[in-house]
């Protein structure tokens, strides 16, 4: 028995250790990005330091309609996020002249901030589609999470004293600290991790899952959608240019009528005689995503359509969503769902870096396993100094830029490509300290250039000095005590 | 209300590390052998279910049952990283917890 015990938990550990080597990389970026992600509004309003001014929702959605009435043309939808207690501006998507583009508008004056940035969102679309073109980067982020199931659930299998060791780390003991570690980050943190992985192959269960719905629906996706918020009114294009009424009335008459504060608005066929607004009410008010939503006549602010939701499995799913999401977390929460998925990317980092370290200790490593080394040198601080550089980008590129925000995201993917560049070319015992020392050195500046005091600002500069640290140990040379004592006993 | 939440569950997952032979040291010293701290894991488990029950009677939509899971990586990060390196801190923080439960009514 005990054997057969044994050895399931032998094939386990090497299932755990082969899905988390094959995608570990691809889950580090998605976990790290997630984990920004909690703080999306907080660090887009930290990325636009001009934009100051706040206004009240329906006065700064109004002005945000008043401003995208005159500067777009041709537009099929805008769709709007009003300003919270978290964010001042209003988060504009729109198509204008055939191309899609997302804005943080002023809430006062309706026009672009002008320190053009992507801001928290970069960090949110890297999350889950990985810059990579639709439906490629769902398509492998979903592949991903899959691995991360199987690897949590092997991973908790083949662990052989999860709760005797619950509370155990051994620091300065080589392999022995790296397994510790690894263990303590996926172990304290178990009910997180399920739940944040579960959570999130849910929400792209569509995409890898759709016979569901291709079996109800066939291929009439308008249908579907509907059925999902029936308070949605669809109407075709008219091509008849009749202005949009004052929107803010509209949002007056939907916060009495839904209840708690209002979140997004859409606004379809902007401009015409069929427009549409819908109002939802904010994601924020309880853990549910999209509760209820209205609709009007964007030509004569005429109600159309409400919805309250109340239907047991949408509602269900809408809370399975809403737990990944973390939009209702209070600022305790929030920093707890920070610590989860922080743990939860260092889980793998560690992982990644235990699975060099343990062949390391018992024999010299293969050439295949060198190249791991090298990329494990080159991602794991690579991508954080990526992110680190898009902050910088932000601070040190001049206003008015074209492509500006683009040019963002293009410093933190070339960061993040030089980064892995260098860990190919440099031995792991240089290229870790000197990646490791880069990325101290940008949040460090990210946080000092522009003295803005903020929040982040000081998180920023806290983190530098982790990785400061961090670099500094790297850079002495590795202890060999441990191995000696080892053997001795 | 989330403040005897948070303070229950790390007084439990405090007296869990407790229970075990190997942070008993640390986490106790001499108090150990006293008869009333005998079996600290009972009593870790029965906090932990009980700031689990005030989560779940919270009345808050499950926000407080969210927080609870998130604390506990929280609390037991504090209590792991304490043996680690300084067990004065995890002491420490008992008394703290003790005063959030205690004030948590007043508040």
């Amino acid at each position: 028995m005990s054997a057969l015990r044994e050895g399931a938990r032998q094939v386990m550990a090497w299932l755990h250790g082969w899905t988390g080597l094959l995608l570990g990389w691809v889950l580090f970026v998605m976990c790290l990005a997630g984990t920004l992600s909690v703080f999306k509004p907080e660090i887009g309003q930290w990325m636009r330091p001009e934009t100051r001014a706040t206004a009240d929702p329906a006065d700064a959605v109004q002005a945000a309609t008043d401003w995208l009435a005159t500067n777009t043309r041709g537009s099929t939808g805008w769709y709007l996020t009003a300003p919270s207690a978290r964010t001042n501006t209003v988060e504009a998507a729109y198509d204008s002249d055939g191309s899609f583009v997302y804005r943080a508008l002023d809430p006062v004056r309706g026009a672009p901030a002008p320190r053009e940035t992507l801001g928290g969102e970069f960090f949110y679309r890297l999350h889950f589609e990985l810059e990579l073109p639709y439906p490629w980067g769902r398509l492998l982020a979903s592949i991903a999470a899959m691995a991360m199931l199987v690897a949590l659930i092997t991973g908790i299998i083949a662990h052989r004293r999860i709760f005797k060791d619950y509370f155990t780390f051994r620091p300065a003991k080589g392999q022995r600290s790296w397994l510790d570690g690894h263990n303590a980050l996926g172990v304290l943190a178990t009910p997180f991790h399920l739940m944040i992985t579960f959570t999130g192959l849910v929400t792209l269960a569509s995409l890898n899952m759709p016979w569901a719905i291709s079996a109800t629906y066939g291929k009439d996706l308008a249908a579907v959608y509907h059925d999902l918020a029936p308070g949605v009114a669809e109407r075709a294009r008219a091509n008849v240019p009749v202005p949009l009424a004052p929107i803010a009335p509209m949002l007056r008459e939907a916060q009495r009528r839904l209840g708690g504060t209002i979140g997004r608005v859409y606004v379809i066929n902007p401009g015409d005689r069929a427009a549409v607004v819908t109002i939802f009410r904010s994601d924020a008010d309880q853990i549910g995503f999209t509760p209820a939503e209205i609709s009007f006549d964007g030509a004569t602010g005429r109600p159309l359509r409400a919805w309250r939701e109340n239907r047991g499995a949408i509602q269900t799913y809408n809370v399975v969503y809403g737990l990944h999401m973390a939009r209702f977390a209070s600022i305790a929460t929030r920093w707890l769902y920070f610590l989860g998925g922080a743990m939860l990317t260092l889980a793998i980092a560690t992982g990644l870096v235990l699975w060099i370290v343990k062949r390391r200790e018992r024999a010299p490593l293969s050439l295949g396993n060198r190249v791991l080394e090298r990329l494990n040198a080159g991602v794991l601080p690579g991508v954080p100094l990526g992110c680190a550089a898009y902050l910088l980008a932000n601070r040190l590129l001049p206003l008015g830029l074209t492509g500006r925000a683009e040019l963002e995201v293009s410093t933190a993917l070339w960061a993040a490509a030089a980064a892995v560049a260098m860990g190919a070319a440099l031995p792991p015992r240089w290229s870790w300290p000197l990646l490791t020392g880069a990325t101290a050195l940008a949040c460090t500046l990210a946080a000092l250039i522009g003295l803005s005091i903020s929040v982040m600002s000081a998180v920023l500069l806290a983190v530098a000095a982790a990785l400061a640290l961090l670099a500094a140990k790297q850079l002495r040379p590795p202890k060999r005590a441990p191995e000696r004592r080892r053997r001795a006993a | 209300m989330t403040m005897a939440v948070a303070g229950l569950l790390y007084l439990g997952m405090f007296a869990l590390a407790a229970g075990m032979s190997r942070h008993a040291d640390p986490l106790l010293g001499a108090r150990a052998r006293h008869a009333a701290l005998r079996h600290p894991a009972r009593y870790g488990w029965a906090l932990l279910a009980f700031s689990f029950l005030i989560a779940c009677l919270a009345g808050d939509g499950g926000r407080a049952l969210v927080l609870w899971f998130g604390l506990i990586p929280f609390a037991s990060a504090i209590i792991l990283l304490g043996l680690s390196y300084r067990p004065a801190v995890p002491r420490a923080m008992v008394p703290v917890a003790m005063l959030m439960v205690l004030l948590a009514p007043l508040i």
